[in-house]
C-alpha cells in the first residue's frame, strides 16, 4: 500500500511549495534587466556554475560564513540546513532503492518508514536506517539549540537577536514541530513493526506502552500537517530564503551585479535574507545609541512585505558592517541606496554653474572636495608633499567649490549628483592630466564609481605611497606611536587598506587596533544618515576613538577628512591626516628645492 | 504739499498673525530641531553651494517661516547636501534633514521606488 489519507496535508502543502515559489521565481527573473539576463546567458554553461555548485555547498549548507561569527551558532544553523538536506537525499534513496524506482510519488520518502514497515532486508537497510537516526538526532540538537537561543541568545555569541513578525514566529512554530513529531511517528512505526536504529528504536521501546494503530496514524497525520503547513507558508515566511538564496549565489557567480534601481535581483536578494539577526549586533546604531529597529535585517523584511518607513530607510550611516558580517553576502547598503532614490522634479538644468578658469597641460588634478576644504591644513600639506616631489599639478576646486556628489546620491537625487558630475567631467577633460588625486574617500570612491573618467584615479595614501616606494620623497623616521582609523569609505568600499599602513610603518610604530580594514568601526560623521542627533554622533565618536585609542599611542592618524573632522569634536589625543604627518616628516632637499616655494614664516621665497 | 522727490518707504513689517503657520509647524513636526535656530548665518557662511550658485539655507527657513513659498522650490534645489552647515552650527541643528523636510513639504518630494 503506497498510500494512506494522512499524505494528503503534506502533497497540499508540496504543490503549493513548488507553485508559489515557481511562480516567484519566474516573475523575478523576468524582472531582470537586460544587462543582468545577458550576464546568465553568458556564464551557464561555464566554471563558474562549478563554482556557484561549491558555494551552495559551503554556505547554504554548511554555513561557513556564520561558522566565522560564532561556532554554536554556526552549529545550529548547520545541523538544521545540512541536517534536514541529507535526511531528504538519504531518504530519497532509500526509497528508490526500496520501491525500485525514481519517480515515484513524492510523499514515499518523506514518510517512508511508514510505508515500508514490516519489511526491512533492502539493500543497506541497517545503514540506511543508522543514518537516517543519526542524522534526525543532528537535526533535533540543532532544534534544541534554537529553543535554547530565544532565552540565551548570548551563547550563541548574539547580545541582539532579530525581534519577529507574528506569522514568521507561526512558520517557525511549524519548523520546530516536524523534527519530534516524525522521531514520534518513526517511534510509534518501529515500537509495533520494528526495523528502526538507536535513536527510533530507542524511543519506540519507551513507547511500548502506548504504541497501537491509531496511535501511530495519529502522528504521522501530525507530521504531516505541520510539514504541509511549513511548505504551504514558506513562500510568504523568512523560510523562503531556503531555495532564493541558491538562486543569489548562481546569479552573483554569473555576474549580475545590482543596478541603481530596484530590479529583479533586488527581489531576490530581498528573499535571500534568513533574518538570522548578525546584522544588528555589528551595528554601531544599536550597540552605541540604542537604536535596534532600523538595521538591514528589518529594513530587507520591511521592503520585502512593504511595510517600510521613511525612518528605516534614512536612519542608516551606510558604512557597510552589515553588508561585511552578513553570511548571505547581500548587497545591503546598495539596496538601502536603491529606496532612497526620489522623485526629482528639477526646474533648472544647471543647477550647479561652474566657470573656472582651466589650467591645462597638467600631469595631475587634485580634488579637494567639500570636506577637505573644512581641513585647510590637509591642502597645505597635499602642497608641500607635491611640490617636494616636483608634481605638475591643479588644484582643480581652489577658487571654485565643486562637490562630487556622493551626498546627494547617498540621499536619493540622483538627476542632481549627476549635473555636478558632467561638469566636473568636463573640467578634468579639459585639463589634460592622466591622474587624479584626492584626499577625500568619499570623493574618491564617487569618482570610481559614478563617473565615468579616463584617467587614473587615486587616494592620497595610494598616490603618497607610490611616491615613496619610487623615492620621489623621503620621509624621516619620528619616535610616535600610532593608532590608524580605516574610513568606512576607504575600507569597506575602496578596499584599500594597506597602503596607509606602510607609509605609517616607514615614519613611527603603529599599534594594531582591536576593529581594523574591513572591521573597522565607523566614525559616526556619515552623511549617509540623514535622522541622527548630533548627540548620537557624538556617542558613537566618542566610543570608536576610545577603541582606537585603547594602547594610548601618540597620535591618531586618519585618511579621511570627515573621519578627521568627526574625531577632533571630541578629541582625546591629537588627531591628524596621513598626509599631515607625512608632510611633518617630509625631508626636503634644500638644493633641489622649488624656487617658488613659499617660506611659511618669513613670506620669502627660499 | 512740498515734493521732496522721494515717497515713503513700503511697510517692512510682517504680520505673523495674517500668515498661515501650518507648512512651519509641519516642518516642526518632521524637524524639532529647527526650533533652536537663531539666524546666525553660521551656516551660510560656511556652505559650499553659496559660493557656488548663492544658495542661502538660513534665508529659506526665513521665507518658511514668513509663508513666502514662492520661490522656496527652486532654491532649496540648490542645496549639496555636503553637511558643512551641519557641521558649524552652534546649536546642533540637523540642517540637512531641515533642506530634505521643507522640499518634503513645499515640492512634495517623494521617494521613488517605495516598494
Amino acid at each position: 500500500m503506497k498510500f494512506h489519507p494522512f499524505v494528503i496535508p503534506f502533497s497540499i502543502g508540496f504543490i503549493l511549495f513548488f507553485v508559489f515559489v515557481g511562480y516567484k521565481f519566474l516573475s523575478w527573473l523576468q524582472q531582470l534587466t537586460t544587462e543582468q539576463k545577458k550576464n546568465i546567458r553568458q556564464n551557464f554553461f561555464s566554471f563558474k556554475t562549478i563554482r556557484a555548485c561549491w558555494e551552495t555547498i559551503r554556505e547554504s549548507l554548511i554555513h561557513r560564513n556564520i561558522y566565522k561569527t560564532n561556532p554554536v551558532l554556526g552549529y545550529m544553523h548547520m545541523s538544521l540546513a545540512l541536517g534536514w538536506f541529507l535526511l531528504i537525499v538519504v531518504g530519497k534513496v532509500e526509497s528508490s532503492i526500496f520501491f525500485k524506482t525514481f519517480w515515484e510519488e513524492p510523499w514515499l520518502p518523506i514518510f517512508f518508514k511508514y510505508f515500508s514497515r514490516g519489511s526491512h532486508n533492502h539493500i543497506g537497510a541497517n545503514l540506511f536506517s543508522f543514518l537516517t537516526d543519526f542524522l534526525l538526532l543532528i537535526i533535533l540538537s540543532g532544534v534544541f539549540l534554537a529553543l535554547i537561543k530565544r532565552f540565551y541568545s548570548q551563547i550563541f555569541g548574539m547580545k541582539r537577536a532579530t525581534k519577529h513578525v507574528w506569522y514568521d514566529k507561526i512558520t517557525l512554530l511549524t519548523l520546530w514541530m516536524v523534527f519530534p513529531l516524525r522521531l514520534l511517528a518513526e517511534s510509534t512505526t518501529v515500537s509495533l513493526h520494528s526495523g528502526g536504529n538507536f535513536l527510533t528504536g530507542t524511543v519506540g521501546h519507551w513507547m511500548i506502552d502506548i504504541a497501537n494503530p491509531e496511535v501511530e496514524i495519529a502522528f504521522w497525520t501530525a507530521y504531516s500537517v505541520v510539514i504541509g503547513l511549513f511548505l504551504a507558508t514558506l513562500p510568504f515566511s523568512r523560510y523562503m530564503h531556503i531555495p532564493t538564496e541558491v538562486v543569489y549565489i548562481f546569479l552573483k557567480n554569473w555576474g549580475v551585479k545590482s543596478e541603481d534601481v530596484p530590479t529583479g535581483f533586488t527581489q531576490i536578494q530581498t528573499h535571500s535574507c534568513s533574518r538570522c539577526g548578525i546584522c544588528i549586533d555589528v551595528c554601531q546604531l544599536n550597540s552605541m545609541c540604542e537604536i535596534s529597529n532600523v538595521q538591514s535585517v528589518y529594513f530587507i523584511r520591511d521592503t520585502r512585505y512593504r511595510t517600510i518607513s521613511q525612518q528605516v530607510i534614512e536612519n542608516c550611516l551606510l558604512c557597510g558592517r552589515c553588508e561585511e558580517a552578513c553570511p548571505v553576502n547581500l548587497d545591503l547598503t546598495k539596496i538601502r541606496k536603491q529606496f532612497r532614490t526620489k522623485n526629482e522634479k528639477l526646474t533648472s538644468p544647471n543647477i550647479m554653474n561652474i566657470n573656472p578658469k582651466i589650467h591645462s597641460n597638467v600631469e595631475v588634478v587634485f580634488f579637494a572636495g567639500c570636506m577637505t576644504r573644512l581641513n585647510p591644513t590637509i591642502i597645505v600639506a597635499m602642497k608641500k608633499i607635491f611640490d617636494a616631489a616636483h608634481i605638475n599639478y591643479w588644484y582643480i576646486d581652489e577658487f571654485n567649490p565643486l562637490c562630487c556628489g556622493r551626498p546627494l546620491i547617498q540621499q536619493g537625487f540622483i538627476d542632481k549628483s549627476q549635473q555636478l558630475r558632467k561638469q566636473i567631467t568636463e573640467l578634468i577633460e579639459a585639463s589634460g592630466a592622466k591622474t587624479l588625486v584626492t584626499p577625500c574617500p568619499i570623493c574618491y570612491n564617487s569618482f570610481r564609481e559614478e563617473f565615468s573618467l579616463s584617467i587614473e584615479i587615486l587616494h592620497h595614501t595610494q598616490f603618497i605611497h607610490n611616491l615613496s616606494e619610487k623615492n620621489r620623497i623621503q620621509l624621516a623616521k619620528a619616535a610616535q606611536t600610532f593608532a590608524y582609523h580605516d574610513p568606512c569609505e576607504l575600507s569597506r568600499i575602496a578596499k584599500i587598506t594597506d597602503e596607509p599602513r606602510e607609509i605609517l610603518k616607514k615614519i613611527g610604530i603603529l599599534h594594531s587596533t582591536q576593529h581594523e580594514k574591513n572591521n573597522s568601526l565607523c566614525c559616526g560623521g556619515s552623511l549617509g544618515n540623514l535622522l541622527l542627533s548630533i548627540d548620537n554622533r557624538k556617542q558613537i565618536a566618542n566610543r570608536t576613538i576610545d577603541c582606537l585609542t585603547q594602547n594610548n599611542p601618540n597620535t591618531l592618524i586618519t585618511a579621511c577628512p570627515l573621519c578627521k573632522k568627526t574625531f577632533h569634536q571630541v578629541k582625546k589625543i591629537p588627531v591628524l591626516d596621513i598626509a599631515e604627518i607625512v608632510a611633518q616628516q617630509l625631508k626636503i632637499d634644500k638644493k633641489r628645492s622649488n624656487p617658488n616655494l613659499l617660506n611659511k614664516k618669513t613670506g620669502i621665497t627660499a | 504739499m512740498k515734493n521732496f522727490g522721494y515717497k515713503p518707504a513700503p511697510s517692512r513689517q510682517y504680520d505673523m498673525d495674517a500668515i498661515s503657520q501650518d507648512l512651519y509647524h509641519r516642518l516642526i513636526e518632521k524637524e524639532p530641531s529647527a526650533l533652536r535656530c537663531l539666524m546666525c548665518g553660521a551656516c551660510v557662511a560656511t556652505c559650499m553651494a553659496n559660493s557656488i550658485n548663492g544658495f542661502n539655507v538660513r534665508f529659506c527657513h526665513l521665507l518658511l517661516k514668513r509663508g513666502k513659498i514662492d520661490m522656496l522650490g527652486k532654491e532649496l534645489e540648490k542645496c549639496l547636501l555636503c553637511g558643512k552647515c551641519q557641521m558649524v552650527c552652534p546649536r546642533g541643528i540637523n540642517t540637512r534633514s531641515l533642506v530634505v523636510r521643507m522640499q518634503e513639504i513645499i515640492s512634495e518630494l517623494t521617494f521613488k521606488h517605495l516598494p
